[in-house]
């Protein structure tokens, strides 16, 4: 258990850049309805579940055309 | 030229709203962070969740540099050709080039705008990166006899330019993301065979990319990467005016 305390502060930016691109797909999901496959409830879970490459694949593949 | 600064800020505009700025930053950060940090800690957490294993070697700060070339020449190149891959096909099938160019835009304006956005980007990302893992490997390693770790990063960096130049390239010729995409993929395993080859293999862009953590351990020489660099700036310069020229043939 003490590795984890001595490793924990160094991954404490990467949890940061985690946190932030999770909430900016999230606000994203929320205002627009349609994506390119799935639906809101599909994509929110995706996007806070997997860590990082989550938010990632929405932006990428999920996102809807039409702004 | 007005044309040209009002296009650049259109892009940057773009790449902004459609997060790909975000993305590409979040990647490259977290490749910088990790390398560093996976480098340092994969032996304990091994050692940690089995007890028997025997570590061979302590890890050291080259190790970081290591993962650090192997993660930013493989995926985070492949990231940035994949996320810009469609920056030229999108606007092709939404017909957005036509109006700007028949009003007066130039062309030429419109492939150099889109480099210098996606170079700046780029630009951007890289080196946050290398900051990101210069500073974690300064952290946890204590080792200063390092030599030519920026000129090793510069290296790979210049080779950054070379590869959206010829992305620029596919993008021109092919409407499709994919296959522009996969154009840049081409090209680039080309560079790379072209590289093993004896006697071209001494000025070959690819030197640039497979040898830095060479370069910061000492094995080879920095003056053996001047002359692929500067093949590489003229291959991108290059390769950016065949864009230019192809693009102003090109129907849109």
């Amino acid at each position: 258990m003490n590795i984890l305390f001595e490793i924990l502060p160094f991954l404490v930016p990467v949890l940061l850049v985690d946190i932030a691109l999770a909430v900016a797909a999230v606000r994203h999901i929320l205002r627009h309805p349609r994506y390119r496959f799935g639906n809101r409830t599909i994509w929110l879970v995706i996007v806070v579940v997997i860590l990082i490459f989550g938010p990632i694949i929405y932006f990428v593949f999920g996102k809807g055309e039409n702004e | 030229m007005s044309g040209y600064i009002a296009f650049v800020k259109k892009e940057f505009t773009e790449n902004m709203k459609n997060y790909r700025f975000l993305i590409l930053f979040a990647v490259f950060l977290i490749f910088g962070i990790m390398s560093a940090f996976l480098a340092k800690f994969t032996p304990e957490i091994l050692s940690a969740l089995a007890a028997d294993m025997e570590m061979t070697s302590e890890p050291v700060a080259l190790d970081a540099w290591k993962q650090f070339y192997k993660n930013i020449s493989g995926v985070g190149f492949s990231a940035f050709i994949i996320l810009f891959g469609s920056c030229l096909s999108n606007e092709y099938s939404k017909g957005t080039l036509v109006l700007m160019v028949t009003k007066g835009l130039s062309r030429k304006a419109v492939i150099l705008a889109k480099y210098t956005v996606a170079v700046a980007l780029m630009t951007i990302s890289y080196w946050i990166s290398y900051a990101a893992t210069y500073g974690y490997t300064a952290l946890l390693w204590n080792d200063t006899s390092l030599a030519h770790v920026v000129f090793a990063a510069v290296s790979l960096w210049i080779v950054g330019f070379l590869y959206l130049s010829i992305l620029m390239i596919g993008c021109v010729i092919f409407k499709q993301t994919f296959t522009s995409i996969l154009f840049t993929g081409g090209i680039v395993a080309l560079i790379s065979l072209l590289g093993m080859i004896e006697p071209i293999a001494k000025f070959s862009p690819f030197i640039l990319t497979s040898k830095n953590v060479d370069l910061i351990s000492g094995k080879v020489i920095p003056a053996e990467f001047v002359i692929p660099a500067f093949v590489s700036f003229i291959l991108s310069i290059f390769g950016l005016l065949i864009a230019i020229r192809l693009f102003n043939k090109k129907q849109l």
